[in-house]
């Protein structure tokens, strides 16, 4: 068919586009996710509260020793590295002896790679909760990471006995612990996020979490000293999240000095990224869990 | 009235046989091979009304155990939509995340949280919870030392406690020991018969289905199968288990216990077959059908129902007489044996709860034989009566007894024996207790055979002294009830008058 040029297009064409019949789209629930799903964990904090308080009563019913075994086990690790790098190699630690040094760095990794180890199977490991009772499971990772804090509490308390010990006062600056400490809390979660969730599908994960967690030992400062390694490598040491957190917390503590901004900015940014990740992810396969599990 | 829920057009997918280990993931992947698909729900629609009381029944993988789960929110369905009005509790197991480690008190606490309740309330109800368990000297006690009894019952005084708006309950209500069960099926009708309160019930006793359920779903395969009041669903779910030969629902019989000690109970074994191969057992049979034989009465041809069947020895001696012959037992292992042994019998057998179940759907009787069955039973008068009702002639009976002349039924603690009762209890009745029965039953005449079978416990002269053993062995009566009066010279008439005068 030929059309002149005026009048006679197709009817089609010129209706305004806003008159087409809408299509049929599939409706999403709409998305504030995390605001709701804050608000369910907040619902279910006694929850939350009661497997925290599970995991660490039971931790220290099973063991006749029950809490020395979380206090002795930075003290044994500082030794030893202390006998072999301080010792045998003689790795500088500038003004504080290397003992205190490393068991510091111990104190809060321990805490760090506890964390992570028992956030991969915490899931797996309460599967009843996972098939047979509805709540957010998230809370299950979060009470995991949380029950690792007592064993923190008693290191650090030993930690100062040790600081009192080798005449190492402190001063204000130690309060910069408790941001440091919750940075560290929460990059922990993040990664146990992603480690419980993926451990629901791929039981792999559990293998490659250890493994992953002594690389990361020995890439970050906590048998050594930021100074003590070649100025040219400080960059890529301070995108480790944890190279911002444990070299704040040592030079607070020990050297009285307020941490390094630009390594602090940078394990902030990296936890925050991780921790919503994380989170998204375990929320996303969460849905998933009672039938794979 | 408002609906409490609502579940349209819902599915759910299982993905089985899917790979956990990265070594079989990715071959899997590179080899294009789909895991296998299940769909637990295919298109699900109901609606329950605020205030119902619904029950879910069918076959083992029907989906029933998926639907609750999903209403309760522990998984998502694949496809469709579901709403809930109000607060949703469930109780699809008792005891999930209790912790062996803990205490009693301890994981009172912790099963109250992982439930919905607040501490505040917890510890309102504690004494109630605690003296509704019944265990409170073992309350510091890490429940890995409960007997698994204890530790359901602890669980449950907690679950009961729960105060929601709709109550989602899978099969948990089968748990403790019998004295517990009554209790807490109590407490269930309690707090079910709360106003406005909705509950949802999956369970294969078609007893507690009919007791609690306004309405019933009958689910097979993922699909609704009927929907309707509770007595008619369950009497299509049991026809439907009957036509095509499947594993019956397991006996909604309580069971009973032996009290060892305080708090722990001990099954006496049910699952065991009837001994019958026994010297003692196959001489007192034999004894019997020698018995039943010379009595002369006319046994041929008729259509006969074999009530506690056993393994079938009655069974065939009736074959043997061209007689068609229905065995029930209650003991699903019985019945499986007697199908083995007896082929021909295998569509004529079923094993079933006298007590609980509807016998009308077997059609009528010319002849009942009961032999061996009163004693097996908790209610023999119920059970009699039922029969009564489907027999037209003549009901063949014997019983262990009580020799007194009051009308009574004495029960005993039992074992395991060949001619002994496998649930614990047994029921001693006194003859006049037995014949009072059969007359309520419909039978108008109850016979004695005037010469007992050739056998020890048979052969005994009534003392009226209280006993159920002489010289250490059982007695028994032999009772032929008829509806017709019989003309038979080795039959003597009784009644209960007649035999007290007789023991007295």
């Amino acid at each position: 068919m030929v059309y002149s040029s005026t009048g006679d297009l197709p009817k089609i064409l010129v209706l305004p586009l806003w008159t087409f019949p809408p299509m049929k789209r599939k409706i999403k629930p709409r998305s504030t996710p995390t605001v709701n799903h804050l608000r369910a964990i907040w619902h279910h904090r006694e929850i939350l509260y009661f497997l925290f308080w599970r995991d660490v009563k039971v931790r220290y019913k099973q063991a006749f020793f029950g809490i020395t075994w979380a206090i002795l086990t930075p003290i044994v690790q500082a030794l030893v590295f202390a006998l072999v790098f301080g010792v045998f190699f003689k790795i500088p630690s500038g003004q504080i002896p290397y003992l205190p040094l490393i068991f510091a760095g111990f104190v809060f990794w321990n805490f760090f790679s506890n964390a992570i180890s028992s956030a991969t199977f915490s899931l797996t490991s309460n599967t009843d909760l996972v098939t047979k009772a509805s709540f957010p499971k998230e809370i299950v990772v979060i009470a995991t990471v949380l029950a690792r804090l007592p064993d923190l509490l008693a290191s650090i308390i030993i930690l100062f006995v040790v600081l009192v010990f080798y005449h190492l006062p402190l001063s204000l600056d130690v309060f910069w612990i408790v941001p440091l400490l919750v940075i560290e809390i929460l990059l922990a979660l993040g990664i146990g996020f992603y480690a419980a969730a993926i451990n629901v599908y791929f039981r792999d994960i559990s293998a490659l979490v250890p493994l992953i967690l002594m690389a990361w030992l020995f890439l970050t400062p906590v048998i050594y000293t930021l100074d003590s390694i070649p100025a040219k490598f400080h960059l890529y040491a301070k995108l480790n999240p944890m190279t911002g957190v444990l070299e704040g917390i040592r030079s607070s503590l020990l050297l009285h000095q307020p941490p390094d901004v630009f390594a602090l900015l940078i394990s902030l940014a990296a936890t925050l990224f991780v921790l919503i990740s994380g989170y998204w992810l375990f929320k996303k396969l969460e849905r998933g869990f009672a039938d794979v599990i | 009235m408002s609906n409490a829920i609502v579940v349209s057009n819902l599915w759910k997918k299982y993905t089985i046989g899917q790979p956990k280990k990265l070594t079989e993931v990715v071959p899997s992947w590179l080899s294009g091979q789909k895991p296998k698909n299940l769909w637990a729900l295919k298109g699900i629609n109901l609606r329950v009304k605020k205030g119902e009381r619904l029950g879910i029944i069918g076959p083992n993988g029907s989906g029933k155990s998926t639907l609750l789960k999903i209403l309760a929110g522990v998984t998502p369905p694949t496809k469709g939509t579901y709403t809930t009005a109000g607060t949703v509790a469930s109780l699809l197991e008792l005891g999930t995340g209790f912790h062996p480690d803990l205490s009693g008190t301890e994981n009172i606490y912790l099963y109250g949280a992982l439930l919905g309740l607040k501490r505040s309330q917890v510890k309102q109800k504690f004494a109630q919870i605690v003296s509704f368990s019944g265990i409170k000297r073992f309350l510091d006690t890490p429940v890995k030392h409960y007997s698994s009894g204890m530790y359901v019952r602890l669980a449950f005084s907690v679950a009961v406690q729960l105060e929601s708006d709709i109550l989602l309950v899978d099969e948990v209500l089968a748990v403790g020991d019998a004295q517990f069960q009554n209790k807490s099926l109590a407490k269930l009708e309690e707090i079910t018969g709360k106003e406005g309160r909705t509950i949802i019930i999956i369970s294969h006793s078609m007893a507690t289905v009919k007791h609690f359920c306004d309405r019933v779903y009958l689910l097979d395969k993922g699909i609704i199968k009927d929907q309707g009041g509770a007595t008619s669903v369950t009497k299509i779910y049991l026809d439907q288990i009957e036509k095509h030969g499947q594993k019956p629902p397991a006996p909604t019989r309580r069971k009973a216990m032996n009290i060892v000690s305080g708090d722990t109970y001990k099954k006496v074994p049910h699952k065991k077959t009837e001994i019958f191969n026994q010297p003692d057992s196959i001489r007192i049979n034999q004894a019997r059908l020698n018995h039943l034989q010379s009595l002369g009465l006319s046994l041929e041809k008729k259509r006969v129902l074999d009530a506690g069947s056993g393994v079938g020895i009655f069974a065939q001696f009736f074959v043997k007489k061209k007689c068609d012959v229905i065995c029930l037992d209650g003991r699903e292992a019985n019945i499986a044996l007697l199908r083995k042994r007896f082929p021909r019998l295998k569509n004529k057998s079923f094993a079933i709860n006298l007590e609980a179940d509807d016998l009308l759907s077997f059609g009528t009787f010319d002849i009942v034989s009961c032999y061996e069955l009163l004693y097996h039973l908790e209610k023999p008068e119920l059970v009699l009566e039922k029969l009564g009702k489907i027999c037209t002639e003549v009901l063949l009976l014997e019983s262990c007894i009580t020799d007194h002349p009051e009308p009574f039924n004495l029960w005993v603690e039992e074992t395991y024996a060949y001619n002994q009762a496998l649930r614990g209890i047994g029921c001693r009745p006194t003859p006049s207790f037995v014949i009072s029965a059969l007359h309520q039953a419909g039978f108008s005449y109850i016979y004695f055979p005037k010469q007992p079978p050739e056998h020890k416990d048979f052969q005994f002269t009534y003392k009226g002294d209280f006993s159920y053993k002489r010289n250490n062995h059982l007695i028994r009566q032999i009772f032929i009830a008829s509806k017709k009066k019989l003309t038979n010279s080795k039959l003597n008439l009784v009644s209960i008058e007649k035999k007290k005068q007789a023991i007295n």
